[in-house]
């Protein structure tokens, strides 16, 4: 039957971490992981700024169909003249970024 | 040589080359800790914990050893893992743990296993950074986000457990 101590010193041997080289396999995993991560999230991010742009858009054809609307006369022709215009330089904004 | 602070912060400024370094320093330590706790789930966890650091990178305040900070993602990462788990029927204390690879020998493996098989994770994690690695009780407290008091119990219980085993 051996000692505390010796069973101490037996368990701090039997879970002490390993002393080896890195493994560079796994350190390319973990980096091709954070790679795609940075992917990701690069192109959550344009999902969304392009979603908002295209929402932005919407509400303005919207607000000008509601004008449209609203107004007519004179100023419907200016306005739904506009609309196409507006519609162009946002979708242009949009995929610029 | 930068040390693992200068690297962190490299790595929070979206340096890649800076944070596989910082992977190349310390997968060993935490995947044999992991393996230690989680056991075959190890490799997956470390990963998943090396993203988590990667994108809490900012968070590292240079307080406590960079190596700390990576047990206790480590930890947390196990947890939500198995939190998952439990809610498809398992429960935290059924993880099983198997040899480690990284050992040296094969009698060691075994008896590391064998001895760790008998206690939950949470005394295994104990176990582990307070005799495995040398932490103090404070640090190891701090790791796993418990009392000081409460690890000290669960570490003297396994402590006991491992040493009736070795007698």
């Amino acid at each position: 039957m051996s000692g505390p101590d010796e069973n101490d010193a037996t368990l701090m041997a039997l879970l002490a971490p390993p002393d080896r080289a890195p493994d560079r396999a796994f350190v390319i995993e973990v980096n091709a992981l954070v790679q795609l991560d940075q992917a990701y999230r690069r192109r959550r991010r344009l999902a969304w700024s392009r979603f908002a742009g295209e929402a932005a858009s919407a509400a303005g054809l919207s607000g000008a169909a509601v004008t449209l609307t609203v107004a007519g006369g004179g100023t419907l022709t200016l306005i739904a003249g506009l609309i196409p215009l507006v519609w162009i330089v946002s979708s242009r904004w949009i995929t610029a970024r | 040589m930068d040390d693992d602070s200068a690297l962190n912060r490299r790595a929070a400024a979206g340096d890649q080359r800076a944070f596989a370094e910082l992977v190349s320093r310390h997968e060993a330590g935490l995947r044999s800790f992991l393996m230690r706790v989680a056991g075959a789930a190890a490799d997956d966890i470390a990963q998943e914990a090396f993203l988590r650091a990667w994108r809490r990178a900012a968070q590292f305040d240079g307080r406590g050893s960079y190596a700390a900070w990576l047990r206790a993602i480590g930890w947390r990462t196990f947890l939500d893992r198995h939190r998952h788990e439990r809610s498809r029927q398992r429960t935290i204390a059924e993880v099983s743990i198997v040899p480690d690879a990284a050992d040296t020998g094969i009698e060691a493996r075994i008896d590391a296993t064998t001895l760790l098989a008998a206690l939950d994770p949470l005394e295994r994690a104990c176990i582990t950074l307070c005799l495995g690695e040398g932490r103090s009780h404070r640090e190891a407290a701090e790791i796993l986000a418990m009392p000081l008091g409460s690890l000290k119990t669960r570490l003297a219980r396994a402590v006991r457990q491992c040493r009736a085993m070795l007698e």
